[in-house]
Protein backbone atom coordinates (compact mmCIF):
# COMPACT_ATOMS: atom_id res chain seq x y z
CA UNK A 1 0.00 0.00 0.00
CA UNK A 2 1.34 3.02 -0.92
CA UNK A 3 2.50 5.93 2.15
CA UNK A 4 1.17 9.08 0.76
CA UNK A 5 -1.11 10.54 4.10
CA UNK A 6 -2.90 13.84 3.63
CA UNK A 7 -1.20 16.64 4.71
CA UNK A 8 -3.25 19.11 7.23
CA UNK A 9 -3.05 22.70 5.83
CA UNK A 10 -1.58 24.74 8.17
CA UNK A 11 -0.64 28.32 6.85
CA UNK A 12 3.06 29.09 6.87
CA UNK A 13 5.31 30.44 9.32
CA UNK A 14 6.01 33.96 8.67
CA UNK A 15 9.67 35.94 8.80
CA UNK A 16 9.56 39.85 8.61
CA UNK A 17 12.39 41.20 7.19
CA UNK A 18 13.04 45.12 6.15
CA UNK A 19 15.58 46.41 4.25
CA UNK A 20 17.10 50.02 5.06
CA UNK A 21 18.18 51.39 2.02
CA UNK A 22 21.23 54.27 2.38
CA UNK A 23 20.36 55.86 -1.03
CA UNK A 24 21.69 59.22 -0.11
CA UNK A 25 23.76 62.10 -2.32
CA UNK A 26 27.28 59.87 -1.68
CA UNK A 27 25.88 56.87 -3.13
CA UNK A 28 25.18 58.33 -6.50
CA UNK A 29 26.84 56.75 -9.66
CA UNK A 30 29.08 53.09 -9.33
CA UNK A 31 27.64 52.34 -5.56
CA UNK A 32 23.87 53.02 -6.78
CA UNK A 33 23.97 51.21 -9.46
CA UNK A 34 25.58 48.32 -7.87
CA UNK A 35 23.09 48.36 -5.40
CA UNK A 36 20.10 48.32 -7.83
CA UNK A 37 21.98 45.20 -9.88
CA UNK A 38 22.68 43.68 -6.23
CA UNK A 39 18.60 43.78 -5.61
CA UNK A 40 17.19 42.20 -9.08
CA UNK A 41 19.81 39.17 -8.20
CA UNK A 42 18.45 39.23 -4.62
CA UNK A 43 15.20 39.12 -5.94
CA UNK A 44 15.58 36.45 -8.37
CA UNK A 45 17.66 34.49 -6.13
CA UNK A 46 15.11 34.15 -3.36
CA UNK A 47 11.98 33.76 -5.56
CA UNK A 48 13.93 30.62 -6.47
CA UNK A 49 13.11 28.80 -3.45
CA UNK A 50 9.01 28.12 -2.64
CA UNK A 51 9.36 27.84 0.82
CA UNK A 52 11.21 31.63 1.17
CA UNK A 53 8.68 32.89 -1.49
CA UNK A 54 5.54 31.82 0.63
CA UNK A 55 7.80 32.48 4.19
CA UNK A 56 9.81 35.65 3.77
CA UNK A 57 7.64 38.64 4.38
CA UNK A 58 9.92 41.58 2.53
CA UNK A 59 10.05 45.49 3.38
CA UNK A 60 12.25 48.08 1.52
CA UNK A 61 12.91 51.68 3.21
CA UNK A 62 15.27 54.00 1.91
CA UNK A 63 17.22 56.85 3.60
CA UNK A 64 18.50 60.15 1.80
CA UNK A 65 16.12 62.76 1.04
CA UNK A 66 13.81 61.56 3.61
CA UNK A 67 12.90 58.28 4.87
CA UNK A 68 10.39 56.85 2.43
CA UNK A 69 8.82 53.41 2.69
CA UNK A 70 9.18 52.29 -1.23
CA UNK A 71 7.50 48.93 -0.24
CA UNK A 72 5.61 47.69 2.35
CA UNK A 73 5.33 44.04 3.51
CA UNK A 74 5.01 41.99 0.76
CA UNK A 75 5.69 37.78 0.51
CA UNK A 76 9.13 37.42 -1.43
CA UNK A 77 7.15 35.97 -4.21
CA UNK A 78 5.49 39.25 -4.88
CA UNK A 79 8.99 41.44 -4.37
CA UNK A 80 9.75 43.75 -8.03
CA UNK A 81 13.13 45.06 -7.39
CA UNK A 82 12.84 48.44 -6.89
CA UNK A 83 15.22 50.60 -8.93
CA UNK A 84 16.92 53.44 -6.35
CA UNK A 85 18.34 56.63 -7.10
CA UNK A 86 20.25 59.00 -4.56
CA UNK A 87 20.34 62.18 -3.53
CA UNK A 88 20.21 63.46 -0.20
CA UNK A 89 21.52 63.42 3.38
CA UNK A 90 21.55 60.52 5.37
CA UNK A 91 18.16 59.85 8.01
CA UNK A 92 19.68 57.02 9.46
CA UNK A 93 18.33 57.73 12.98
CA UNK A 94 14.63 57.86 11.86
CA UNK A 95 14.98 54.90 9.28
CA UNK A 96 15.99 52.88 11.80
CA UNK A 97 12.98 53.64 14.26
CA UNK A 98 10.97 53.42 10.83
CA UNK A 99 12.46 49.94 10.39
CA UNK A 100 11.96 48.80 13.80
CA UNK A 101 8.22 49.84 14.01
CA UNK A 102 7.33 48.33 10.80
CA UNK A 103 9.06 45.09 12.28
CA UNK A 104 6.83 45.49 15.70
CA UNK A 105 3.15 46.26 13.68
CA UNK A 106 3.76 43.23 11.43
CA UNK A 107 4.63 41.01 14.50
CA UNK A 108 1.77 41.58 16.07
CA UNK A 109 -0.54 41.80 13.03
CA UNK A 110 0.90 37.56 13.13
CA UNK A 111 -0.04 37.16 16.67
CA UNK A 112 -3.44 38.24 15.91
CA UNK A 113 -3.95 35.81 12.87
CA UNK A 114 -2.66 32.83 15.10
CA UNK A 115 0.35 32.62 12.33
CA UNK A 116 3.74 31.03 13.53
CA UNK A 117 6.84 33.55 13.17
CA UNK A 118 10.92 33.45 12.76
CA UNK A 119 12.39 35.98 14.49
CA UNK A 120 12.34 38.88 12.35
CA UNK A 121 15.61 40.99 10.80
CA UNK A 122 16.50 44.32 9.79
CA UNK A 123 18.91 44.18 7.51
CA UNK A 124 20.69 47.68 6.91
CA UNK A 125 22.90 49.16 4.26
CA UNK A 126 24.59 52.28 4.34
CA UNK A 127 27.91 54.38 3.08
CA UNK A 128 28.06 56.84 5.30
CA UNK A 129 27.26 58.27 9.03
CA UNK A 130 24.09 59.33 9.79
CA UNK A 131 23.39 63.62 9.60
CA UNK A 132 20.63 63.37 12.20
CA UNK A 133 19.87 62.58 15.82
CA UNK A 134 20.16 58.90 16.02
CA UNK A 135 21.39 57.78 19.48
CA UNK A 136 18.15 57.05 20.10
CA UNK A 137 17.35 54.76 17.95
CA UNK A 138 20.59 52.82 18.69
CA UNK A 139 19.26 52.47 21.85
CA UNK A 140 15.83 51.32 20.36
CA UNK A 141 17.56 48.73 18.65
CA UNK A 142 19.91 47.27 21.69
CA UNK A 143 16.84 46.64 23.38
CA UNK A 144 14.77 44.81 20.89
CA UNK A 145 17.34 42.66 20.33
CA UNK A 146 18.50 42.00 23.95
CA UNK A 147 14.66 40.90 24.48
CA UNK A 148 15.12 38.93 21.16
CA UNK A 149 12.31 40.87 19.51
CA UNK A 150 14.78 41.38 16.38
CA UNK A 151 18.47 40.55 14.44
CA UNK A 152 19.49 44.11 12.99
CA UNK A 153 22.48 43.38 10.55
CA UNK A 154 24.45 46.82 9.61
CA UNK A 155 26.41 46.36 6.25
CA UNK A 156 29.09 49.85 6.00
CA UNK A 157 30.03 50.47 2.16
CA UNK A 158 32.89 52.48 1.31
CA UNK A 159 33.40 55.05 3.43
CA UNK A 160 31.01 54.03 6.25
CA UNK A 161 31.58 54.84 9.93
CA UNK A 162 31.98 51.42 10.96
CA UNK A 163 32.09 53.09 14.46
CA UNK A 164 28.65 53.93 14.32
CA UNK A 165 27.26 51.06 13.08
CA UNK A 166 28.81 49.10 16.34
CA UNK A 167 27.36 51.13 18.18
CA UNK A 168 23.54 50.17 16.91
CA UNK A 169 23.92 46.41 16.52
CA UNK A 170 26.99 43.81 17.20
CA UNK A 171 26.20 42.47 13.70
CA UNK A 172 28.25 44.73 11.51
CA UNK A 173 29.98 43.45 7.96
CA UNK A 174 32.23 45.79 6.08
CA UNK A 175 31.17 45.18 2.21
CA UNK A 176 34.49 44.60 0.09
CA UNK A 177 34.29 47.13 -2.67
CA UNK A 178 30.83 47.44 -4.23
CA UNK A 179 30.38 43.20 -4.39
CA UNK A 180 26.41 43.84 -3.40
CA UNK A 181 25.62 41.07 -5.55
CA UNK A 182 28.01 38.51 -3.39
CA UNK A 183 26.13 40.61 -0.27
CA UNK A 184 22.09 39.96 -1.36
CA UNK A 185 23.35 36.55 -2.30
CA UNK A 186 24.60 35.78 0.89
CA UNK A 187 21.03 37.15 2.41
CA UNK A 188 19.02 35.15 0.34
CA UNK A 189 20.72 32.01 1.59
CA UNK A 190 20.86 33.15 5.07
CA UNK A 191 16.95 33.85 4.16
CA UNK A 192 16.31 30.69 3.08
CA UNK A 193 18.30 29.08 6.32
CA UNK A 194 15.77 31.10 8.40
CA UNK A 195 14.57 28.13 9.73
CA UNK A 196 17.34 26.88 11.10
CA UNK A 197 17.60 27.43 15.09
CA UNK A 198 19.21 30.28 16.70
CA UNK A 199 19.68 32.31 13.29
CA UNK A 200 21.71 34.78 14.26
CA UNK A 201 24.68 33.47 15.66
CA UNK A 202 27.54 33.97 13.19
CA UNK A 203 27.63 29.72 12.63
CA UNK A 204 24.30 29.34 11.72
CA UNK A 205 24.89 31.97 8.50
CA UNK A 206 26.88 31.05 5.28
CA UNK A 207 30.56 32.20 4.74
CA UNK A 208 30.53 35.82 4.21
CA UNK A 209 34.38 36.30 3.92
CA UNK A 210 34.34 36.39 0.24
CA UNK A 211 33.13 40.20 -0.04
CA UNK A 212 33.70 41.39 3.24
CA UNK A 213 36.16 43.39 4.55
CA UNK A 214 37.82 42.81 7.85
CA UNK A 215 36.41 45.51 9.97
CA UNK B 1 7.67 -12.36 20.70
CA UNK B 2 4.93 -12.64 23.71
CA UNK B 3 2.00 -11.33 23.41
CA UNK B 4 1.31 -7.75 24.98
CA UNK B 5 -2.08 -7.63 25.73
CA UNK B 6 -4.15 -7.05 22.09
CA UNK B 7 -1.11 -7.77 20.07
CA UNK B 8 2.58 -6.94 18.95
CA UNK B 9 4.30 -4.01 18.48
CA UNK B 10 5.67 -3.15 15.30
CA UNK B 11 7.60 -0.19 14.39
CA UNK B 12 9.04 1.55 11.77
CA UNK B 13 11.41 4.91 12.19
CA UNK B 14 13.41 6.71 9.75
CA UNK B 15 15.01 10.21 9.59
CA UNK B 16 15.90 12.10 6.43
CA UNK B 17 18.25 15.32 5.76
CA UNK B 18 16.39 18.12 5.11
CA UNK B 19 16.74 20.21 1.68
CA UNK B 20 18.10 23.17 3.66
CA UNK B 21 20.84 20.75 4.88
CA UNK B 22 21.17 19.45 1.44
CA UNK B 23 21.78 22.75 0.37
CA UNK B 24 24.47 23.27 3.05
CA UNK B 25 25.94 19.58 2.94
CA UNK B 26 25.27 19.67 6.43
CA UNK B 27 24.24 15.62 7.68
CA UNK B 28 21.17 15.11 9.10
CA UNK B 29 21.05 16.29 12.57
CA UNK B 30 17.76 14.28 13.36
CA UNK B 31 18.03 10.53 15.22
CA UNK B 32 15.98 8.01 16.35
CA UNK B 33 15.98 5.03 18.29
CA UNK B 34 13.09 1.97 19.08
CA UNK B 35 13.20 -1.03 20.81
CA UNK B 36 10.86 -3.71 21.52
CA UNK B 37 10.87 -5.93 24.81
CA UNK B 38 9.92 -9.42 24.97
CA UNK B 39 7.68 -9.04 27.59
CA UNK B 40 6.28 -6.68 25.12
CA UNK B 41 7.32 -2.85 26.18
CA UNK B 42 8.03 -0.37 23.66
CA UNK B 43 10.83 2.22 24.29
CA UNK B 44 11.12 5.00 21.78
CA UNK B 45 13.84 8.06 21.33
CA UNK B 46 13.56 10.73 19.17
CA UNK B 47 15.92 13.71 19.00
CA UNK B 48 16.54 16.84 16.47
CA UNK B 49 19.95 18.65 16.53
CA UNK B 50 20.00 22.27 16.59
CA UNK B 51 20.83 23.96 13.13
CA UNK B 52 23.17 25.90 13.86
CA UNK B 53 25.26 24.09 16.14
CA UNK B 54 28.60 22.07 14.56
CA UNK B 55 27.92 18.67 16.17
CA UNK B 56 24.72 18.72 16.79
CA UNK B 57 24.27 15.61 14.66
CA UNK B 58 26.54 13.93 17.46
CA UNK B 59 24.29 15.34 20.15
CA UNK B 60 21.69 13.90 18.86
CA UNK B 61 22.66 10.32 18.08
CA UNK B 62 24.25 10.69 21.19
CA UNK B 63 20.89 11.43 23.15
CA UNK B 64 19.40 8.37 21.72
CA UNK B 65 21.42 6.18 22.51
CA UNK B 66 22.16 6.95 25.87
CA UNK B 67 18.33 7.37 26.48
CA UNK B 68 17.22 4.33 25.45
CA UNK B 69 20.53 2.25 26.92
CA UNK B 70 19.78 3.78 30.53
CA UNK B 71 15.78 3.23 30.14
CA UNK B 72 15.85 -0.17 28.61
CA UNK B 73 17.35 -2.57 32.04
CA UNK B 74 14.26 -0.77 34.11
CA UNK B 75 11.96 -1.95 32.28
CA UNK B 76 12.74 -5.63 31.65
CA UNK B 77 10.06 -5.71 35.26
CA UNK B 78 7.13 -4.18 36.05
CA UNK B 79 7.16 -0.66 36.98
CA UNK B 80 4.90 1.45 39.26
CA UNK B 81 4.21 4.69 38.44
CA UNK B 82 6.53 6.27 40.59
CA UNK B 83 9.34 4.46 39.31
CA UNK B 84 8.57 4.69 35.74
CA UNK B 85 8.40 8.83 36.42
CA UNK B 86 12.11 8.53 38.32
CA UNK B 87 13.45 6.09 35.25
CA UNK B 88 12.45 8.78 32.97
CA UNK B 89 14.21 11.84 34.67
CA UNK B 90 17.51 9.73 35.88
CA UNK B 91 17.66 9.28 31.74
CA UNK B 92 17.50 13.06 31.18
CA UNK B 93 20.36 13.42 33.61
CA UNK B 94 22.24 10.38 31.61
CA UNK B 95 22.32 11.99 28.51
CA UNK B 96 22.91 15.86 29.75
CA UNK B 97 26.37 14.11 31.65
CA UNK B 98 26.97 11.87 28.68
CA UNK B 99 26.79 14.87 26.06
CA UNK B 100 28.78 16.74 28.27
CA UNK B 101 31.81 13.99 28.32
CA UNK B 102 31.31 13.85 24.16
CA UNK B 103 31.99 17.35 23.88
CA UNK B 104 35.87 17.18 25.55
CA UNK B 105 36.94 20.71 25.23
CA UNK B 106 34.09 22.08 23.22
CA UNK B 107 31.12 23.55 24.73
CA UNK B 108 28.32 21.72 25.60
CA UNK B 109 26.17 23.90 23.87
CA UNK B 110 27.79 22.59 20.36
CA UNK B 111 25.71 19.43 20.88
CA UNK B 112 22.69 21.13 21.27
CA UNK B 113 19.29 18.84 20.61
CA UNK B 114 15.64 18.41 21.39
CA UNK B 115 14.86 14.94 22.96
CA UNK B 116 11.66 13.10 23.07
CA UNK B 117 11.44 9.52 25.59
CA UNK B 118 8.57 7.29 24.94
CA UNK B 119 7.69 4.24 27.17
CA UNK B 120 4.72 2.29 26.73
CA UNK B 121 4.63 -0.73 29.47
CA UNK B 122 1.56 -3.05 29.83
CA UNK B 123 0.33 -0.46 32.42
CA UNK B 124 1.47 2.83 31.72
CA UNK B 125 3.07 5.41 28.79
CA UNK B 126 5.46 7.38 29.86
CA UNK B 127 6.61 10.47 27.96
CA UNK B 128 9.75 13.21 28.77
CA UNK B 129 10.44 16.12 26.50
CA UNK B 130 12.43 18.89 25.85
CA UNK B 131 11.91 20.84 22.90
CA UNK B 132 9.28 20.48 20.38
CA UNK B 133 8.42 17.84 18.36
CA UNK B 134 5.03 15.67 18.46
CA UNK B 135 3.39 12.52 20.29
CA UNK B 136 0.11 10.84 18.95
CA UNK B 137 -1.41 7.94 20.42
CA UNK B 138 -3.79 5.99 18.97
CA UNK B 139 -6.54 4.04 20.73
CA UNK B 140 -8.35 1.00 20.04
CA UNK B 141 -11.07 3.09 18.48
CA UNK B 142 -9.22 5.16 15.97
CA UNK B 143 -9.19 8.19 17.86
CA UNK B 144 -5.89 10.52 18.02
CA UNK B 145 -4.48 12.59 20.87
CA UNK B 146 -2.01 14.74 20.98
CA UNK B 147 0.51 13.62 23.92
CA UNK B 148 3.50 15.95 23.57
CA UNK B 149 3.34 19.69 24.98
CA UNK B 150 2.06 22.39 23.14
CA UNK B 151 4.12 25.62 23.08
CA UNK B 152 2.05 28.22 25.39
CA UNK B 153 4.34 31.38 24.71
CA UNK B 154 2.52 34.16 22.17
CA UNK B 155 5.62 35.08 21.65
CA UNK B 156 7.77 32.08 20.83
CA UNK B 157 9.70 31.89 16.97
CA UNK B 158 9.77 28.71 15.80
CA UNK B 159 12.95 28.57 15.19
CA UNK B 160 13.83 28.89 18.59
CA UNK B 161 13.37 25.92 21.26
CA UNK B 162 14.96 24.81 24.10
CA UNK B 163 17.53 21.81 23.99
CA UNK B 164 19.31 19.07 26.65
CA UNK B 165 22.39 21.19 27.11
CA UNK B 166 20.35 24.84 27.96
CA UNK B 167 21.06 25.77 31.50
CA UNK B 168 16.76 25.26 32.41
CA UNK B 169 16.45 22.38 30.41
CA UNK B 170 15.65 20.43 33.81
CA UNK B 171 12.75 22.63 34.91
CA UNK B 172 11.21 22.91 31.55
CA UNK B 173 10.85 19.54 30.56
CA UNK B 174 7.71 18.12 29.73
CA UNK B 175 7.07 14.90 31.98
CA UNK B 176 4.03 12.21 31.77
CA UNK B 177 3.09 9.13 32.98
CA UNK B 178 -0.24 8.14 32.93
CA UNK B 179 -2.21 4.44 32.80
CA UNK B 180 -1.76 3.07 29.04
CA UNK B 181 -5.28 2.47 28.20
CA UNK B 182 -5.65 0.43 25.71
CA UNK B 183 -3.04 2.60 23.56
CA UNK B 184 -3.01 0.91 20.25
CA UNK B 185 -1.01 3.32 18.52
CA UNK B 186 2.08 5.66 18.83
CA UNK B 187 3.86 8.19 16.22
CA UNK B 188 6.54 10.21 17.46
CA UNK B 189 8.03 13.25 15.03
CA UNK B 190 10.00 15.87 14.83
CA UNK B 191 9.13 19.63 13.76
CA UNK B 192 10.18 19.43 10.68
CA UNK B 193 6.79 16.73 10.61
CA UNK B 194 4.55 18.18 12.78
CA UNK B 195 4.01 21.27 10.72
CA UNK B 196 2.00 18.69 8.16
CA UNK B 197 0.65 16.20 10.75
CA UNK B 198 -0.83 18.56 13.20
CA UNK B 199 -3.23 21.51 12.74
CA UNK B 200 -1.54 24.79 14.32
CA UNK B 201 -5.03 26.71 15.19
CA UNK B 202 -6.24 23.69 17.53
CA UNK B 203 -3.43 21.61 17.61
CA UNK B 204 -5.27 18.64 17.02
CA UNK B 205 -3.58 15.46 15.20
CA UNK B 206 -4.57 15.21 11.82
CA UNK B 207 -6.50 12.42 11.02
CA UNK B 208 -5.82 12.18 7.31
CA UNK B 209 -2.11 12.06 8.18
CA UNK B 210 -1.83 9.83 10.99
CA UNK B 211 -5.09 7.26 10.24
CA UNK B 212 -2.71 6.26 6.90
CA UNK B 213 0.68 5.71 8.92
CA UNK B 214 -1.26 3.46 11.56
CA UNK B 215 -3.03 1.46 8.89
CA UNK B 216 0.97 1.35 6.98
CA UNK B 217 2.78 0.23 9.88
CA UNK B 218 0.30 -2.18 11.12
CA UNK B 219 0.69 -4.07 7.35
CA UNK B 220 3.46 -7.00 7.57
CA UNK B 221 5.18 -5.89 4.09
CA UNK B 222 5.69 -2.40 4.48
CA UNK B 223 9.04 -1.42 4.59
CA UNK B 224 11.32 1.28 6.53
CA UNK B 225 12.25 2.19 2.75
CA UNK B 226 8.94 3.18 2.23
CA UNK B 227 8.71 5.30 4.97
CA UNK B 228 12.04 6.81 3.63
CA UNK B 229 10.92 7.71 0.25
CA UNK B 230 7.67 9.34 1.62
CA UNK B 231 9.98 11.72 4.01
CA UNK B 232 11.67 12.34 0.95
CA UNK B 233 8.82 13.14 -1.51
CA UNK B 234 8.26 16.31 -2.96
CA UNK B 235 4.61 16.87 -0.79
CA UNK B 236 6.64 16.45 2.30
CA UNK B 237 9.79 18.92 0.57
CA UNK B 238 7.54 21.32 -0.65
CA UNK B 239 6.02 22.09 3.13
CA UNK B 240 9.35 21.93 5.22
CA UNK B 241 12.94 22.22 4.20
CA UNK B 242 13.77 20.66 8.10
CA UNK B 243 15.07 17.38 8.80
CA UNK B 244 12.27 14.96 9.28
CA UNK B 245 12.18 12.11 11.28
CA UNK B 246 8.73 9.56 11.86
CA UNK B 247 8.27 6.69 14.14
CA UNK B 248 5.43 5.02 13.96
CA UNK B 249 4.35 2.07 15.90
CA UNK B 250 1.22 0.53 16.40
CA UNK B 251 -0.18 -2.89 17.75
CA UNK B 252 -0.85 -5.80 15.32
CA UNK B 253 -2.12 -9.75 16.14
CA UNK B 254 0.28 -12.27 16.08
CA UNK B 255 0.95 -14.13 13.72
CA UNK B 256 -0.48 -18.20 14.08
Amino acid sequence: MPLNPEFVENPDPRCACVLLLDTSGSMSGAPIEALNQGLKAFQADIQEDPLARRRLDLAIVTFGNGVQKIQDFVPAGGLVAPVLTAEGPTPMGEAILTGVQMIKSRSEEYKTHGLSRYRPWVFMITDGEPTDEWRAAAELVKAEEAVRHLVFFAVGVGSANMDVLKSITQRTLKLEGLKFRELFQWLSASQKRVSASQLGQQTALPDASGFTAPV
Amino acid sequence: MLQDGAGVWRVLGASVKGTRHLLRQAPCQDAHATCVLENGCLLIAVADGAGSCKRAEEGAQCAVAVGLQHLTPHLRQPLKEHECKARLEESLQAVRAALQEKAGTDPVADLSTTLLLLVVTPDWLGLLQVGDGAVVGCMPDGSLELLSQVEADPDHFINETIFVTSPDCVSARHLLVRPRGGLAGIAVCTDGVSHLAIRATDHRPYPGFYDHLFEFVRKMESTEQELTDFLNSTGVNDRTDDDKTLVIAALHAPQR
